[in-house]
């Protein structure tokens, strides 16, 4: 049973997102990475991590995958663009490198023993992760905070301009 | 037979690779950014299945920090790529080459 | 381990530069948005950081449970940081001058992006090394776009960016797979303990192996070793140029601290897996970055070459960490080495931006510096000894830098890639050597007669910059015995495991 229903995410996870990176349409890779997120969120649940699952879908399907498709749509790219098809160059190389570093994988997980460790059904739970994460983590935990205050101001910085005195004017186009 | 942790390592090595597939072949920066995304999902995977099997928390507190660190990352890459969209009016690579090697 | 309130003695700097931050962006939002101001309050309080940096001190060993440690190097390191942050700040005002730029956003994200650096040269946990390295990097993405007006600045955020994060998809896998591979460790010191349990019936598994590559691939990124350089001249040449002098020295110097940490510290019984292959990226960039930069017209690009060639000289310092007994005297090399190339480089920037700003195009062509000497003698003095210190000959600091690397290099038994390191260095003169024959040889051109005009501001680096590297070159001895002892003791704390 747990291994069909692994089975079936896993087919659904690969081919969604196989389809993400082939379609020329942007809005459809977009959706597909999020049918993709909520595949792998199904497979934490059944790693018995229920608060990441959660996150996955509040966090990644949600949030950043809405700030995706609003960009996709502001700048008009929900048509099928011609330019997105690449050289055969590039297409070769981009699939050869990629098949590297399959081969690198194949070679560091062949022949790997799992371990038989019973499920720790604690461990992903709300109350556990956080109370680790704000005791031996708090360090990081506020450190994220600094990060996401950087993220905030650079964005700030770069897409709002500065109030323009008549004096400053200078070089840059104003349009 | 059961679901072992190979199988979910051998999946997020997969979905990885397509990432990185995704990455070298398109010309669409939207497209890359989420191939980006991709391969961050496939860490995410590696981490949980870890933590699930070693059995230890550290894992899947470090897939709170990625989903942290892979939020404010779509904020300022989504700005970066609206600027430059404002200016060529594309998203194509290809397009912004304005400095030789 | 419940939290201690001493501990935040241990990241006082990084407290401090936040609440600068924090600081002159509500000034510039409540009470002025003068240049002045902003950068006087944010230069006084850099140095008022040095001071905190110094003095206030934290006896404890373990602080936040083993994610950051707490001793002499370490502190070191943060007065250095504080130093490349406010060399960077006195730089910007006058280049910001008439730009249209938002001045505290640009002094904010630059304080952040030094906690970040802070942070990661400090980190000894994988977590920390993480965010870290992202806070440092989303600060610079922000920094390189800031110009948004001009296309080359933006062509530089977005190859930064984009590179950048697929960068950090390879170290993150590297580190689940670390993290897998030791049975739950992320802590530098409890890796290097799970690994040394690795051997003989219990063989290390194939993928830990495969996890320390792809961190090498993540960091070589943030350090621009060949072949992870191609983001570096184009970001350096797009970027505002206070903002490149900071990220050739900043980020650099962090990113290869916390290489030198994890695999001096926790990896070294791998090293005869890593040495080789760091060995063979060391020679390649040393060679490839010095070569190429012997073709650059653009001076902001030449000088991105040379950094490229500067970040081999150092990975020769991590490679000879790996070997037992060496680990400090690579410590303490590095130290030095990063002192001297943070000094000449700042310098040298600085008058780049005063050459260029000169010229009607505000370009940064090496045909600018034709003849400078007759119209500005102290300006070409100060520059050309930038490029006999960045050459690496004696009494410059660059040359004990480069003295104490390589010696630290041949004690580990590294003696072929040394040899290539002071080849390469031979090559490196042409292409230095070249501004300075450029200066004092060359007929003066219409465009070299012209004023530089510089600032106090610029004038303040140069001296500075100019007397530390005459210093460190003539009487390396005080530095050097700062370097070694506080490279003795260098602390890997272990995580305290909290039981529930």
């Amino acid at each position: 049973m747990e291994v069909a229903l692994f089975i079936l995410i896993a087919l659904v996870t690969v081919v969604s997102a196989l389809l993400v990176i082939i379609r020329k349409n942007a809005v459809s890779s977009v959706l597909f990475l999020v049918l993709t997120f909520f595949c792998l969120a199904m497979l934490y649940v059944m790693l018995g991590a229920q608060f990441i699952a959660a996150m996955q879908v509040i966090v990644y399907a949600g949030a950043i995958m809405v700030l995706f498709i609003f960009v996709v749509m502001l700048l008009n790219l929900g048509t099928d663009q011609k330019w997105e098809i690449t050289g055969p160059v590039r297409k070769w190389m981009g699939f050869g490198s990629a098949a590297g570093i399959l081969l690198i994988a194949v070679l560091a997980f062949r022949g790997m023993q799992s371990p038989t460790t019973e499920m720790d059904t604690s461990i992903g739970t709300v109350s556990s992760i956080g109370e680790t994460m704000f005791q031996s983590y708090v360090l990081p935990f506020e450190v994220a905070s600094v990060l996401l205050l950087a993220a905030i101001i650079g964005v700030v910085a770069m897409i709002s301009r500065k109030p323009v005195d008549a004096t400053t004017v200078e070089g840059g186009n104003e349009s | 037979m059961t679901v072992g942790l190979e199988w979910y390592l051998w999946l997020s090595a997969l979905l990885f690779v397509i990432g990185v597939a995704g990455v070298l072949t398109r010309r669409n920066a939207l497209i890359i950014f989420m191939s980006i995304e991709l391969m961050l999902n496939a860490v995410n995977l590696a981490f949980v299945a870890f933590s699930r099997f070693i059995p230890n928390i550290d894992g899947q507190i470090f897939v709170f920090f990625v989903m942290a660190v892979a939020a404010a990352e779509v904020a300022v890459g989504l700005a970066i790529i609206v600027t430059i969209f404002k200016r060529k009016e594309s998203v194509d690579i290809d397009q912004v080459n304005l400095m030789r090697w | 381990m419940t939290f201690n309130p001493t501990d935040l003695l241990a990241i006082a700097p990084e407290i401090a530069v936040l609440s600068l931050a924090i600081l002159v962006i509500m000034i510039e939002v409540l009470i002025s948005r003068s240049e002045e101001v902003l950068q006087g309050i944010t230069a006084i309080g850099l140095l008022a950081v040095m001071a905190v940096s110094i003095f206030v001190r934290s006896t404890s060993a373990n602080v936040f449970s083993g994610m950051v440690a707490n001793d002499d190097f370490t502190m070191y390191l943060k007065v250095l940081l504080t130093g490349i942050a406010l060399l960077a700040i006195l730089m910007s005002k006058d280049y910001l001058k008439g730009k249209n730029f938002r001045v505290g956003e640009y002094y904010t994200l630059i304080l952040l992006a030094t906690v970040g650096m802070m942070i990661l040269a400090s980190s000894t946990d994988l977590v920390t090394m993480f965010l870290g390295i992202e806070t440092m990097s989303i600060a610079l993405y922000a920094l390189a776009g800031f110009r948004s007006e001009c296309s080359k600045s933006n062509e530089a955020a977005m190859k930064y960016f984009l590179l950048g994060a697929f960068s950090t998809g390879f170290l993150l896998y590297g580190i689940a797979l670390l993290y897998g591979a030791t049975g739950g460790k992320t802590n530098f010191a409890d890796i290097g303990i799970a690994i040394t349990a690795f051997g003989g019936d219990n063989p290390a598994p194939a993928y830990l192996y495969a996890g320390i590559g792809l961190i090498m691939v993540g960091l070589l990124f943030k350090v621009a070793a060949v072949p992870f350089h191609f983001w570096s001249p184009d970001v350096y040449q797009g970027a505002p140029t206070p903002v490149t002098a900071f990220m050739s020295a900043g980020p650099k110097a962090a990113a290869i601290i916390v290489f030198l940490r994890l695999f001096g510290w926790a990896l070294p019984d791998m090293s005869i897996a890593w040495q080789p292959i760091l060995g063979v990226v060391a020679a390649v960039t040393m060679v490839t970055g010095n070569i190429i930069a012997l073709s650059q017209q653009n001076i902001k690009r030449m000088l991105a070459y040379s950094s490229i060639s500067h970040a081999g000289y150092l990975l020769l310092a991590v490679i000879a960490a790996g070997t037992a007994g060496i680990r400090s005297d690579a410590a303490a090399g590095m130290l030095f080495y990063l002192v001297a190339y943070y000094l000449m480089n700042m310098g040298a920037f600085t008058v780049a931006i005063l050459v260029s700003r000169a010229r009607l195009d505000g370009d940064y062509q090496i045909n600018n510096y034709q003849g400078l000497a007759a119209n500005h003698p102290w300006i070409a003095g100060a520059m050309a000894l930038f490029m006999i210190s960045l050459t690496g000959i004696p009494p410059t600091a660059g040359f004990f830098g480069k003295l104490y690397v390589f010696s630290a290099a041949v004690k580990a038994g590294f003696i072929p890639l040394v040899v290539i390191g002071v080849l390469a260095s031979a090559i490196s003169a042409f292409y230095y050597l070249r501004i300075v024959v450029y200066m004092y040889m060359r007929p003066e051109t219409a465009e070299s007669s012209k004023d530089l005009k510089p600032t106090p501001a610029w004038k303040t680096i140069m001296i500075v910059c100019s007397i530390l590297i005459i210093y460190l070159g003539v009487m390396p001895g005080m530095m050097m015995k700062l370097a070694d002892s506080s490279s003795q003791k260098i602390s890997s704390p272990n995580r305290v495991v909290t039981l529930k």
